[in-house]
């Protein structure tokens, strides 16, 4: 997987984060990719406001982000591929 | 439907469906036959088209008919007995108007100025609030189970509109989603859509983000 493209995921949450949310729903799905390597994370549906986020709160959703990215790293490995797709 | 009032209607045999809308003064719009076993991924299926046709019947609109000059008529029964020709409407013409070349529905929009529990968060409202173009059989507008492309007319923007059914959910899921999307509109354009805002479109309580250019094989580059 892109180093450019992981480094802008976590990037994009952590500005998410900054400003006291929780996506809450971590998934390849959710991370659109542009073409520059930008990223956009869509579907807040399970997004949660909090006036002061915890670290805890902002951990278990950065491991949520490495799950993903180990998820992909494996299966770009074996050879697998996703279709594309809009959002 | 005539007698009954009723707007829609539906025709069935033993292989398809027909399904009916009627307008004011004698229109009566009949969609192609819908073959029972219609499977194809970018058309509906005869339980979606159901299910859709019933949410408008739901509503319980009565249409008396009227002629030309707005005036209620009533028109008279068809014969069990003998074949007649079917009444026209008085006033009416004979020849019937051209087919429209238009074969895309249209749902009109209701704008929602305020998404609670932010109130102080009020997003420019339309001057003229748009309808809107979901054709949703078509391929490519579907991109996935509750997530759709529509097009705003008239500027004709295609946007993504995410869509929860009206008939089972109440809105709180789409207002979370929107309240979070306000929270986070310094990041719109950037990491995050932009919000265009909430309608109900027909039965279906929507909200309507910005639509992004994206290319998935980067994740495997």
């Amino acid at each position: 997987m892109d180093d450019e493209v992981s480094k802008n995921v976590k990037d994009a949450f952590a500005q998410i984060h900054a400003l006291g949310v929780i996506h809450g729903d971590v998934r390849r799905q959710n991370i659109m990719v542009r073409e520059d390597k930008s990223v956009v994370i869509i579907d807040f549906e399970s997004g949660v406001y909090h006036e002061n986020l915890s670290d805890v709160m902002i951990k278990e959703e950065n491991d949520e982000i490495e799950r993903v990215f180990k998820e992909v790293r494996h299966e770009g490995s074996s050879g697998l591929r996703a279709k594309g797709q809009d959002h | 439907m005539v007698h009954n009032k009723h707007v829609v209607g539906v025709l069935t045999t033993m292989n398809g469906w027909v399904f009916l809308s009627r307008t004011p003064h004698g229109d009566l719009f009949i969609s192609r036959l819908i073959p029972c076993d219609s499977a194809n991924p970018y058309q509906c299926t005869i339980f979606q088209i159901l299910y859709y046709i019933s949410a408008l019947a739901a509503r319980k609109i009565k249409l008396p008919e009227r002629d030309g000059n707005g005036v209620r008529v009533t028109i008279p029964s068809a014969s069990g007995s003998r074949p007649v020709a079917a009444p026209m409407v008085p006033g009416r013409g004979s020849v019937p108007p051209p087919p429209s070349t238009d074969d895309h529905s249209t749902g009109r929009m209701e704008y929602l100025p305020s998404i609670p529990p932010f109130r102080h968060h009020i997003l420019e409202p339309w001057a003229d609030i748009p309808e809107v173009v979901f054709e949703p059989w078509r391929a490519g507008n579907t991109l996935g189970p509750k997530t759709f492309l529509l097009t705003l007319v008239p500027d004709e923007t295609v946007v993504v509109a995410k869509m929860w059914d009206g008939y089972k959910e109440l809105p709180n899921e789409r207002d979370n989603e929107a309240s979070i999307y306000l929270r986070l509109s310094s990041l719109w354009n950037t990491v995050v859509p932009r919000l265009i805002g909430c309608a109900q479109i027909d039965f279906l309580i929507s909200l309507l983000i910005e639509r992004i250019e994206v290319i998935l094989h980067i994740w495997f580059v």
